[in-house]
């Protein structure tokens, strides 16, 4: 057991190190990092200032060195040069948005999903099973992004009743949250659907039923417990996903929280925000897939 | 569980899709970019205009039906390219093992810890929107899957008799990979495959859509979509059309799928 521990923190760490390293690489790949962060019309001495400032006039190796230094023993990652404030102060502004958003959106799906479908499979054939199974592949279907704006466009626009982004009070909850909970709901739908169906099947389910149980005693008390391991290792995973920030959801609705953050520094091509966006995404990631 | 009758539909509408987005030039009286300031944000339905026209005046049944072109030609070149790749890299990851087998594992599980969206984008981004680009962000950041798969599947076949028996009979390792354990591999991959078309599709879609993707003149629908939201208080007909055209399209891609899964999977 110990020994799974160890393998396991130390392909974690081994992991972590590669996306570091990629993420690294990847800032500089996009072309000289002074020339990006200075203005257009800024003379040399002024982009010579910046290099100056931020080691880039290091050779990569020891920039490399310096930046691993920098992560591992003090935490730092750098400091936004647009706001001049450090990366890691306004990651962590943001950061529990995603997460709040990600969370009411899987209690909701796992509310919806679940019991929809062990419906279906224990009704399986009749109109609940395949009106399940239709709206299920539909929703997983649509771009996220457009289910989203349609929302918009009838709740908002045209009846008036939600607003239309931002995160001011309980009724700005409601799309975002509605809009991913779609897809995970699908996800859920059909994975439990499957999982209760396989259970079904099953020899001690036979041996339940020919003892003379009822049948919801038979579903409730024996086959959930099986049909639902597979769903909660979906839900570790869907948490993990969805806590890095769903950058589509979170633009549409104009949504403050990581997706979104990483979204606007990658834009502007920001060196040192895009990088604490990535690792708290890896961070959420790594404890759901361990599981 | 599911009808044979939505799967086979679902392929026939495919077809249509496919000769529709070859036959673009015949089908409409339109440019798909010239667009005209007197016509602009008609509703569907407008003479001249059955689906209406866009904030330039451009007719928008001409855009979508190009726009498949897109979607159909990102949907198919990403999946064959990563399906590809990904095969080849799992199968010989799954066969030859040792350290090569080790490291490929470390790569996909690092990969595969990134959320796919943020990948993607972090590398249109980086790479610059183009058509070539996207097919290459979306290639790199799925092949993982596929690998994955196929190394699950090749560490067990490999212990099969058939694999001891070419080996006893002196088959090189490509000759066991490529002859004998890839057939068998195969199919499931073909599964995965038709079911990543759809998320191939939704996944341009929305890199498009955040401005990272495909640039005018060509049209895509996610980009489409992006067009119309300004406009949603107004010209809802825009978005809304654009992105039905995007969920058709996957909804068949997924139906298929779930066809061919149910007709060849294991």
């Amino acid at each position: 057991m110990t020994r799974l521990l160890f393998t396991g923190a130390r392909d974690t760490i081994i992991t972590i190190w590669l996306v570091v390293t990629a993420v690294f690489f990847l800032m500089r790949l996009s072309g000289d990092p002074a020339l990006l962060m200075a203005p257009i019309d800024a003379p040399d001495e002024v982009i010579q200032q910046i290099r100056q400032r931020y080691d880039l006039d290091e050779p990569i190796w020891v920039q490399y060195v310096t930046y691993l230094r920098r992560l591992v023993l003090h935490g730092d990652f750098g400091t936004s040069l647009r706001q001049s404030e450090s990366a890691l102060a306004r990651v962590l502004e943001v950061a529990p948005n995603s997460p709040i958003l990600a969370g009411l959106a899987v209690l909701v799906s796992l509310l919806i999903g679940v019991p929809t479908g062990v419906l279906a499979a224990v009704r399986r054939g009749s109109w609940i099973d395949r009106a399940a199974v239709a709206a299920a592949t539909l929703l997983q279907s649509m771009p996220n992004f457009w289910v989203a704006l349609m929302m918009i466009l009838v709740f908002s626009v045209r009846l008036h009743w939600l607003p239309t982004g931002g995160m001011r009070g309980p009724e700005s909850y409601v799309m975002p949250v509605a809009a991913l909970a779609f897809l995970t709901t699908a996800r859920f739908v059909r994975l439990v659907r499957s999982s209760v169906l396989d259970e079904l099947g099953s020899d001690y389910t036979r041996t339940a039923r020919s003892k003379g149980l009822a049948e919801r005693v038979v579903v409730f008390k024996h086959v959930l417990r099986n049909a639902l391991n597979p769903v909660i290792t979906m839900t570790t995973l869907q948490l993990g996903t969805l806590f890095g920030g769903s950058v589509v959801t979170e633009t549409v609705f104009a949504w403050p929280g990581l997706g979104r953050t990483g979204q606007r520094h990658r834009h502007r091509r920001h060196l040192r925000r895009a990088e604490p966006g990535h690792r708290r995404d890896l961070r959420r990631h790594q404890p759901g897939g361990a599981l | 569980m599911r009808s044979d009758a939505a799967g086979i539909l679902s392929l026939a509408v495919l077809g249509l899709l496919v000769m529709a987005a070859l036959a673009a030039p015949l089908l409409t009286p339109y440019h798909y970019n010239e667009g005209s300031v007197t016509e602009r944000l008609l509703p569907p339905f407008s003479p001249g205009h059955v689906l209406g026209t866009d904030a330039l005046g451009r007719d928008l049944l001409t855009r979508i039906i190009y726009g498949s072109r897109v979607s159909l030609l990102v949907g198919a070149a990403s999946v064959l390219l990563a399906g590809t790749i990904g095969t080849v890299i799992g199968l010989l990851s799954g066969y030859l093992g040792g350290r090569f087998d080790r490291m490929v594992t470390r790569i996909i599980d690092a990969q595969l810890s990134f959320p796919f969206m943020i990948l993607a984008l972090t590398l249109a981004a980086l790479l610059g929107p183009s058509l070539r680009n996207v097919i290459i962000t979306l290639v790199v950041s799925s092949w993982v899957i596929y690998a994955r798969l196929v190394r699950g599947q090749v560490l067990e076949e490999r212990e099969r008799e058939y694999v001891q028996a070419a080996r006893a009979l002196g088959a090189s390792t490509a000759r066991v990979t490529f002859r004998h354990l890839l057939p068998n591999v195969v199919p499931n991959v073909i599964v995965l495959a038709s079911l990543e078309v759809g998320r191939m599709i939704i996944a341009e879609a929305s890199i498009s859509f955040l401005g990272y993707g495909i640039q005018p003149p060509l049209p895509s629908w996610g980009k489409m979509v992006a067009e119309g939201k300004d406009y949603l208080f107004t010209a809802w007909w825009i978005s809304a059309l654009s992105g039905a055209a995007i969920g058709l399209t996957t909804l068949c891609a997924n139906l298929a799928g779930d066809w061919l899964r149910d007709r060849v999977g294991r």
